[in-house]
């Protein structure tokens, strides 16, 4: 093959892209689906939520309140940032205390892995709300689902920040009560807490 | 010499018309529905949040665009050098998120509500897809005046 003839093969598949792009971008604008092309309303939900912590209600705030007192004086030209980081903080709870939360009967778990690795396996009782499947799933489950309620999200391992975003999302549904599992499912299996799915024998001892 | 199985007349056409029609579908429920594509792009983690509404709402089309213009024989090499290099980006995403730990939907079809998670059978069907376009991109055609101008050519004889 010549040089030229793959130039113009490279700049055709450029002009090609380029043209595809631009053709998105328009369609976007009439897309009764479309999206926001700079995600602004993530960074106002924080802001409207983190006001009210440090001033009214303290049992939301019980588990890290000198990183609320301390960060707001030295970091005031990244506000956004900071204020997003000490709300999720302010979410997490460890398997202690999910454990409270899963005995006391009234809290709802919700799975935010996969669908298909919650089928085969998930915490006993919880419900799927996949990240990527999260407003379809959302859909099905929306009546069952009271806002009143107190949802623990849980994902795979600490690492995994599927939960983060199913929180966030049941936050802009208007569910307030909503905390993250951090451990996740791997620190509830290993622990043996009860578990329920496809995959997992019945009448054995949870946690394989 | 040059000629093998590949060049052949039946044979070349029929991987175009694969390979468009799997673009083609890939790209249809992403066009439709650019907020869960946009989420599963999220789980990647390879791309900037601040790209990701740019990238589900673009990339869909680019699939769909060369799906069509390689069912339609038009630009058929500059149309496959695109499904190589997206084909090749899928498969760096997926194989650096297998390494990472992260499991999740591939979000590759989606228009059945097909949704089979990141592993080893999406490797393997990238590289198949990625072999499927060598030939279209070697043996194709990137020029569409010729049939024209063979027309011209012959009509004063």
């Amino acid at each position: 093959m010549k040089i030229e003839k793959i130039i113009s093969i490279i700049f055709m598949s450029a002009l090609i892209f380029g043209f595809a792009c631009f053709f998105g971008l328009m369609f976007n604008i009439i897309n009764p689906n479309s999206i926001l092309l700079i995600p602004k309303k993530e960074i106002k939900k924080v802001e409207t939520i983190k006001k009210p912590v440090p001033e009214t209600k303290k049992p939301e705030t019980k588990i890290l309140p000198p990183v609320k007192e301390t960060k707001p004086p030295v970091v005031e030209a990244k506000i956004p940032v900071t204020r997003e980081v000490t709300l999720v903080e302010d979410n997490k709870i460890d398997l202690v205390q999910a454990k409270k939360y899963f005995y006391s009967g009234r809290t709802i778990f919700v799975d935010a892995r996969p669908e298909y690795a919650y089928v085969e396996r998930h915490i006993k009782g919880a419900v799927s709300l996949s990240a990527s499947r999260f407003n379809l799933q959302f859909e099905m489950l929306k009546d069952k689902l009271k806002k009143d309620d107190l949802y623990v999200i849980y994902c795979s391992s600490p690492t995994c920040h599927l939960s983060d975003m199913v929180a966030d999302n049941l936050n802009a549904n208007g569910f307030k009560n909503v905390k993250v599992f951090t451990g996740g499912w791997d620190e509830w299996n290993s622990a043996g807490y009860p578990i329920d799915g496809l995959k997992v024998k019945k009448g054995t001892v949870p946690g394989e | 010499m040059n000629k093998n199985i590949f060049s052949n007349k039946k044979v070349l056409p029929a991987l175009r018309i694969i390979m468009g029609g799997i673009f083609i579908l890939a790209s249809v429920d992403k066009i439709l529905n650019p907020s869960m594509f946009a989420m599963i792009l999220k789980e990647y983690k390879i791309i900037p949040d601040i790209f990701i509404p740019l990238v589900a709402i673009t990339l869909p089309w680019v699939e769909f665009f060369i799906g069509v213009l390689m069912l339609a024989n038009y630009f058929t090499q500059s149309s496959a050098l695109v499904m190589i290099g997206l084909n090749i980006g899928y498969l760096i995403g997926i194989i650096l998120n297998l390494i990472w730990g992260l499991v999740h939907d591939c979000g590759c079809f989606t228009i059945f509500g097909f949704n089979e998670p990141i592993g080893g059978f999406s490797i393997a069907r990238n590289i198949i897809f990625i072999l499927l376009c060598l030939p279209p991109l070697i043996y194709g055609t990137n020029e569409i005046k010729k049939k024209k101008l063979k027309r011209r050519q012959v009509l004063p004889s």
